[in-house]
């Protein structure tokens, strides 16, 4: 019996990985309010923890968590 | 609820980052197929963003960068921890100057006070003589050319009447204020009065040493343990 040929889907890794992706992608950012596209990139920084965040920004980490929600579905709006 | 409703929830779960949705969404999502696949939809396009978002910013900045501004970050915080201690140390030294001096400035103060003392001492004040006591009333008026020379003339008038030696009193504000309520208590009491000119003899009513009245025992007790000293 031939075995199923079927389509693997892509992860979404490898979507965010590509070209046409990262284009979407940096368009939806600079759409996004300063405030908000700041803390979300901050908090993307690979080692930097959300108190390292808000002592950067000088802002309670609460301000950093509310923000970082608000960017991310502003973001994902845009995205989808 | 509506699967409307559901979404929107199960959606904040996600963006909040919560690994779990609660128990009355989770249990929604297995039962309706529809938010079944939003959910999953949403969790698939959420993780592509987060690994996109986390590529941009991590092939833009490079590493010695945030390694850079991770060391100004611990610095600063170095520098102001270094800077709460001073702020302590300065408040400690403070407290410790307040406790001290008083006890310093105790050593310093004379165990008796004469009536010469406190009459000099109203005379600079330019007290009313006419509520303090009688001794005290008797002394002429003080005129600015004749201040020193009464001073003096005062004091000896006291020496002569009183056995108590010649005496160097340290008078601040503090103690200028007490010693002019004793002597308007003197004028009140004539008890006072004696044992003020004689201050080596204070009189001795059964166990408890006179006190002019509306005097606190609080206020009296330092005084009492100093003439003990």
């Amino acid at each position: 019996m031939q075995p199923e040929q079927r389509a693997v889907a892509p992860t979404a890794e490898d979507v965010a990985a590509s070209r046409e992706f990262q284009a979407r992608l940096e368009r939806a950012l600079d759409e996004l309010p300063e405030k908000l596209r700041l803390v979300l990139l901050l908090a993307g920084i690979q080692g930097y923890t959300l108190e390292e965040v808000a002592g950067m920004l000088g802002i309670p980490i609460g301000t950093v968590k509310s923000r970082l929600f608000f960017a991310r579905k502003k973001l994902l709006e845009k995205l989808r | 609820m509506s699967c409307e409703t559901y979404r929107e929830k199960l959606q904040d779960e996600l963006l909040r980052g919560d690994t779990t949705l609660r128990s009355e969404v989770a249990a929604h999502v297995r039962g309706c197929a529809d938010c079944r696949e939003f959910y999953e939809a949403q969790r698939w396009l959420l993780g592509a963003m987060d690994s996109g978002v986390r590529a941009l910013v991590n092939e833009s900045v490079p590493a010695s960068l945030v390694a850079g501004v991770k060391a100004r970050i611990e610095a600063k915080e170095v520098r102001q921890s270094l800077l709460s201690w001073r702020i302590s140390a300065v408040a400690v030294v403070g407290v410790l100057a307040l406790i001290v001096t008083p006890l310093f400035r105790s050593k310093l103060r004379v165990r008796n006070v004469s009536l010469a003392a406190v009459a000099e001492m109203h005379l600079e004040r330019g007290v009313s003589t006419s509520a303090a006591a009688p001794v005290l009333a008797r002394q002429p008026a003080v005129t600015s050319q004749s201040r020193t020379a009464k001073r003096r003339r005062i004091h000896d008038e006291q020496l002569a009447r009183t056995d108590s030696p010649r005496m160097e009193v340290i008078i601040d504000p503090a103690e200028a204020e007490g010693l002019h309520q004793l002597a308007t208590a003197a004028a009140l009491d004539p008890q006072w009065a004696i044992a003020m000119t004689r201050p080596g003899k204070l009189l001795v009513m059964g166990d408890e040493k006179i006190r002019p009245q509306g005097f606190p025992p609080q206020e009296m007790r330092d005084l009492d343990e100093e003439a003990t000293n």
